[in-house]
């Protein structure tokens, strides 16, 4: 398996590249020897944490060398030590952490799978995608969400070296797509968007086209896949309904257990029982410390299965993030009844609270933060009925949708 | 079957090269079968030596028109038209659809996901299509043995290998060039409408070189003309113009693969 981490300096050993457990999850990590170990977490939270074999670290653990020093210091994290987490310390977090960790410099690096600089394709005066700049790190689900006609298409064609930059390059594992075409396509499953199959052969013809075109010789994993969607390769794909060739898609792009998988809007067409079967599939995917380029227009999906969501709107990026860190910034929604309705401006100076409808003696507040001081602000007054809605993403998206159509405007 | 590219195209053709073969030596059978009525009856070949020289000089194939022996009604029956025109059609299909017609069908850009490059996958295309004309002018080529055997016509074998081999080398330097076409457009009907229109242009340069001056000076531009020079029926091939036959097409193969691994595939235009 190929590490998150490597070493640059070829026979170093230093820091040992490799997996670790936790739960059912692999986790990315660098062994820095003594027993320490600093790796990535592979859920939402992106968080790096520095773990002891005895899986607990002290609050009080001084970096033993001069070596960790410069390495923790190197990654800007020293100022977290304080936040034990029983099985580590969490030694940062957010999404800036692979740009921080490179910053190790000869070391190590976090092994980015895609890579987009600047990454612009003009359609004559028409834009497809404009100076797109992101980074998809082993082992994640991305999505890469956006309205028909954002650009999603258009970044996923690139990538697969079909369509060429007007400006700048992407990457795949560190690799030009464009020189390293053949090198790159090796280590890639793709599912185009509207899929267009051999209408000639049969399902089983096809898969052992491809496979035989990647050098596959085992089919089993093809074989596998079919059964756990109920799907018949025996059949002529002229006689198979969208859906059914829409499983031949993932087949062809999973057989050959490829180190990224770009799929655009892979779930279209699929029945919901079969969406949870390719949720699941993408899950164990990842865990394999493989990684999921996933294009969708549908929220939902995103908030579902991806680590982290890139938001294109327009040929541009509007937002990366993890889906963590984008519902912690959504604002909940609490509503309050009240015997007599408060006084206006009774809830003004609360951090965080901001009242955004009143309706008779009802009030709504988006809420930010902690719920406890509007908790008690609130006691001050007769409450009928309280009610409070967890953060919704749409909401999120939405407000940054209006948000920046106003500024376009 | 399905092990590559070069074999997969010529499995999605087996039927059409099956139909194609049927058609073929049909035609020859048909054509060969006349024979003994135009050899026993003078007066038609009487009548062909009473058309105007300028049909003449369209329907006679290399060396002097003389529909009386056996070479010359080969010549002008089967090999200065049918021949050729049957050739170019499956050649000029062909090369139009091996890169263009997995382009418009959408096929292509699932093709390019697996680790084949652009040049490769058009090389392998382009010796399918060979392959598979290749493979008619084969079965053409066997059943005027054949015929002529039977029909008890005089034409030497190497006469008729080196006229069949002939149009081969026409109809992949056409084939060739509807193939660079659609590898550098991604349009099929572009592909097959311009080349189609190119020989044509040279079926008719070729015709009218000896009765008009301006275009005898042009005549050498012509695939046709090198088809049809040096008699092939009678002389066997002729070196010089099988290379520019050639040339034409690997000329045409060169730019057309350029042009393909450069340009953005996939995109509906």
């Amino acid at each position: 398996m190929k590490g998150l981490f490597r070493p640059t300096a070829a026979g170093s050993d230093k820091y040992k590249p490799g997996y670790r457990a936790s739960g059912e999850i692999h986790r990315p990590c660098v062994r820095l020897g003594k027993g320490l170990v600093l790796s990535l977490s592979t859920d939402a939270r992106h968080q790096l944490v520095l773990d002891h074999p005895d899986r607990h670290v002290p609050a009080d653990h001084e970096a033993e060398t001069a070596e960790h020093l410069a390495l923790l210091h190197a990654v800007d994290i020293r100022e977290d030590f304080s936040n034990p987490v029983g099985k580590g310390l969490v030694v940062g977090h957010g999404r800036r952490l692979d740009q921080r960790l490179r910053r190790i410099g000869d070391a190590v690096h976090v092994a980015s799978v895609v890579q987009a600089h600047g990454l612009t394709k003009l359609y004559g005066s028409r834009t497809g995608v404009l100076d797109l700049a992101f980074a998809v790190t082993q082992g994640e689900v991305f999505g890469y969400l956006g309205p028909n006609g954002a650009g999603k298409t258009t970044t996923i064609r690139l990538m697969l070296d079909l369509i060429r930059p007007t400006k700048g390059r992407v990457e795949l594992f560190g690799r030009d797509v464009r020189r390293d075409s053949v090198d790159v396509r090796r280590r890639l499953g793709y599912l185009p968007g509207d899929v267009r199959l051999y209408e000639r052969l049969t399902g089983e013809q096809l898969v052992r086209y491809f496979a035989s075109l990647r050098g596959l010789g085992d089919l089993r994993e093809a074989h596998r896949l079919a059964g756990r969607f109920e799907l018949d390769l025996d059949l002529p794909i002229r006689t198979l309904s969208r859906g059914n060739r829409q499983k031949v898609g993932i087949v062809q792009a999973f057989m050959h257990r490829p180190d990224l998988l770009v799929l655009d809007e892979p779930t279209s067409g699929l029945d919901p029982l079969m969406q949870q079967q390719f949720y699941d599939l993408l899950r164990e995917t990842t865990s394999d410390g493989r990684t999921v380029f996933l294009s969708s227009h549908v929220l939902p999906e995103v908030q579902e299965i991806a680590d982290r969501v890139a938001v294109i709107r327009e040929g541009r990026l509007v937002l990366v993030e993890s889906v963590e860190a984008l519902r912690e910034r959504a604002p909940a929604r609490v509503e309050a009844s009240f015997a007599e309705g408060p006084p206006a401006g009774a809830f003004a100076d609360l951090p965080g609270v901001r009242e955004i409808e009143r309706r008779g003696t009802t009030i709504v507040f988006a809420l930010e933060g902690r719920i406890d001081p509007l908790v008690k602000a609130l006691a001050r007054y007769e409450v009928r009925a309280l009610d409070s809605h967890e953060a919704d993403l749409e909401d999120v998206f939405l407000a940054l949708y209006a948000e920046r159509s106003t500024v376009a405007a | 079957m399905l092990r590559n590219v070069f074999l997969k195209s010529l499995h999605d053709v087996r039927r059409a090269v099956l139909w194609w073969s049927i058609g073929l030596v049909s035609y020859v059978a048909l054509i060969v079968g006349m024979w003994p009525t135009v050899r026993d009856n003078p007066a038609i070949a009487k009548l062909h030596e009473t058309y105007p020289e300028e049909l003449q000089a369209f329907i006679s194939f290399g060396g002097a028109f003389d529909f009386g022996t056996p070479a010359g009604y080969l010549g002008a029956e089967l090999f200065s038209l049918m021949v050729p025109l049957l050739l170019l059609v499956a050649a000029i299909g062909a090369g139009a659809r091996a890169l263009a017609g997995e382009e418009e069908r959408g096929t292509l850009e699932l093709l390019l996901a697996n680790p084949v490059s652009r040049t490769r996958l058009a090389l392998e295309k382009l010796a399918a299509l060979s392959a598979e004309v290749a493979a008619l002018a084969a079965v053409l080529f066997v059943a005027l043995v054949v015929g002529c055997a039977a029909a008890g016509m005089d034409v030497s074998t190497s006469g008729l290998a080196s006229a069949t081999f002939g149009a081969l080398l026409l109809a992949l330097a056409n084939g060739s060039i509807a193939f660079a076409l659609g590898a550098a457009t991604g349009h099929g009907a572009l592909a097959i409408g311009l080349s189609a229109a190119a020989a044509v242009a040279a079926y008719l340069v070729n015709g009218l070189a000896p009765l008009v001056d301006a275009i005898n000076s042009i005549r050498w531009l012509s695939p046709f003309y090198h088809y049809v020079a040096g008699d092939p029926l009678r002389e066997g091939l002729s070196l010089p113009h099988a290379a520019v036959l050639v040339a034409i097409g690997v000329v045409a193969v060169a730019v057309g693969v350029a042009a393909f691994d450069r340009r953005d595939v996939g995109v509906s235009k």
